[in-house]
């Protein structure tokens, strides 16, 4: 389960002076959902994912993650969580099955259940034919897979996504979201945040619009349809970001 | 702790893993210690030939016992003016003269050029025992035995051999390059620190229950370890040079000394020491910094100030007891000493104290910055 409390985020900037990224964010993710944050540019949900993946501390409120404070507990919180952003990259010089063994180690894993867990996830991925290949002579998706595997080696049970198809071709992008329509049966908890509207759709069981540092929408995509009296979500989306 | 050690072995195995397969730079490091040595050996030799055969020693109305002085100089050619005819062009090159006057002989030569004013000393030195020659002949003459008038001259006398030499000749180069490669590999490894920042893997590494000291304590044995091989690999080639007995020019390094392994233990202490004080800059360094290339404004200033502390072990007198407390300084008089079988235990045992204490600051300030989210982004 994933939960933000009137988080708050603020930052100095030389030009903008004192900028709200978050001003008290509140939002529920039940065990075993799939919840889609969407927003333009600066609405503050990369911010969001960077507060519950412990990388950055808010400036107000807390964040749980299945229950644990993310500003009281840090480490914690991290055995719990698997975390794919399109930014991150994975090692030019190691292999993707090198990377997720070391990971898998860090995290104190046993050896048969890393290779166990490598298996499973590289079949589900189609990534068989790369694993023993050095991350620098791999594709962009070859790549995304590989940060894929890296994060999901340890078996996390809850995952927090990044624009994870961004960036990536029809093709990949569609084993991207048809592998967290599977994390989601088996169980696990999903935040993800994206600009890409037919997945959140075709994903999320809850949907959160967010808008200047706080929710301006929520709820499954039946509610927001009857809440606003449209049908399409990019209608949705564009009616409450302008009205913010 | 154990997990912590466990947690920075497998960091430190990942670097090392990561920088094997880096071609050049392994090439870098192998190259770079071995070859250092012998090149620059082969470089002051060559240089050391060249300058002694090119000094000109122009003689100006000379007598016999000018010339006779001037005919022992080796490495040097004479040439005599006489007669107050016309002047012959002068050789270009360093040069000296020398003439005699109203009171005995006259030299000049200019002491900014060391070779000439070698030179010129030597033809004072022939021109003395050339005068002292003439009046033991004169005392023995008059029935005088020359030992009733001793000491009337002293001479000063070599003793050192070619053992001497070559110890002298190490004690100043290992210390001064084994600092240099040692740091600047280190230098070349500051990768291992910033290059998860630029090339944006670190926030994974963040987000797994690894603890932050676990990560820089396994990034540090990797910078030191870089550091270590490399100026390991100059002193194995050092010793190889030796041990061959290759001579190179007048550079005194024949072969004739072998360090022992004491001496040697004291070299790699110091040098295990230094690399932990420069592998705690180097992680300090790489932690602040957000790119290699912010990370040079920091390294290099680091390697001049260790390049000019290092000059300090080419004096051969005794600093005073302050300059125990400088690092760096420190290892260089302490390796200096070593290798000229000067007791150099409790240099070491300063040095070492001294860059363990810098290696616990730089790496306790490393640490508290990757737990500021800073690490990652601008805030």
């Amino acid at each position: 389960m994933i939960e933000t409390r009137d988080l708050r985020k603020t930052f100095r900037s030389r030009s903008r002076g004192r900028v709200d990224a978050l001003d008290g964010l509140t939002l529920t993710c039940e065990r075993g959902q799939v919840y889609a944050l969407l927003g333009p540019n600066g609405a503050g949900k990369t911010t969001a994912l960077r507060i519950l993946s412990t990388l950055m501390t808010p400036s107000g409120g807390d964040a749980l993650i299945d229950g644990i404070s993310v500003t009281a507990e840090p480490e914690a919180v991290r055995r719990k969580i698997g975390v794919v952003s399109y930014e991150t990259r994975p090692y030019d010089r190691l292999t993707p099955r090198e990377t997720a063994t070391l990971f898998g180690r860090l995290s104190d894993m046993e050896e048969a259940d890393i290779a166990r867990m490598i298996g499973e996830i590289s079949d589900l991925l189609e990534m068989k034919d790369f694993l023993d290949e050095p991350a620098e002579d791999l594709s962009t998706g070859m790549k995304q897979k590989t940060v894929l595997l890296r994060a999901l080696v340890t078996n996390p049970t809850v995952l927090l996504f990044d624009e994870p198809s961004a960036g990536l071709d029809v093709l990949t992008a569609k084993r991207v979201t048809d592998y967290i329509r599977l994390l989601r049966d088996q169980g696990r908890t999903v935040l993800f945040s994206t600009h890409v509207l037919w997945e959140a759709e075709r994903l999320a069981d809850r949907i959160g619009i967010i808008h200047r540092g706080r929710l301006a929408e929520e709820g499954t995509l039946e509610d927001l349809r009857r809440r606003t009296g449209a049908t399409d979500l990019e209608d949705i989306f564009f009616d409450r970001v302008m009205e913010g | 702790m154990a997990g912590v050690r466990n947690k920075a072995w497998l960091i430190f195995m990942k670097e090392i893993r990561v920088i094997l397969r880096d071609r050049r730079m392994v090439m870098g490091i192998v190259l770079g210690g071995l070859v250092v040595f012998p090149l620059l050996m082969a470089l002051i030799g060559s240089l050391g030939e060249d300058g002694d055969a090119s000094v000109t020693v122009v003689l100006y109305e000379p007598d016999a016992e000018l010339l006779r002085a001037a005919g022992t100089l080796e490495g040097a050619s004479v040439m005599s003016r006489q007669g107050g005819g016309p002047d012959l062009p002068l050789p270009d090159g360093p040069r000296l003269s020398a003439g005699v006057g109203t009171d005995g002989y006259w030299l000049e030569a200019s002491r900014a050029n060391p070779v000439v004013w070698s030179v010129a000393r030597a033809l004072e030195e022939a021109l003395v025992d050339g005068r002292s020659e003439v009046v033991r002949r004169r005392l023995e003459l008059r029935g005088v035995p020359p030992s009733d008038l001793e000491p009337y001259s002293i001479r000063l006398l070599d003793t050192s051999d070619s053992r001497d030499r070559s110890a002298a000749v190490l004690a100043v180069l290992v210390p001064y390059l084994a600092i240099i490669i040692l740091v600047s590999n280190a230098i070349r490894a500051t990768y291992i620190a910033v290059g998860e920042k630029e090339k944006n893997t670190l926030a994974s590494l963040l987000v797994t229950s690894v603890p932050r000291s676990s990560i820089v304590l396994g990034k540090t044995l990797a910078v030191m370890a870089v550091a270590v091989s490399a100026s390991t690999l100059l002193v194995v080639g050092m010793v190889a040079f030796s041990a061959l007995g290759l001579s190179i020019g007048e550079s005194g390094l024949d072969g004739g000394y072998r360090p022992g392994v004491g001496q040697f233990a004291l070299v790699a202490a110091n040098l295990s020491t230094l690399s932990l004080l420069v592998a705690g800059a180097i992680m300090a360094i790489g932690t602040f910094a957000r790119t290699q290339r912010e990370a040079g404004y920091f390294t290099a200033p680091l390697l001049f100030l260790c390049i000019f502390l290092a000059v300090f072990s080419f004096s051969p007198r005794a600093f005073p007891l302050w300059t125990n407390a400088v690092p760096v300084l420190v290892n260089a008089l302490a390796m200096r000493d070593a290798i000229l079988t000067v007791p150099a235990g409790r240099e070491t045992a300063l040095a070492a104290l001294g860059n363990v204490l810098v290696f616990a600051v730089l790496i306790g300030a490393a640490v508290r910055m990757y737990r500021k989210e800073s690490i990652l982004f601008r805030t």
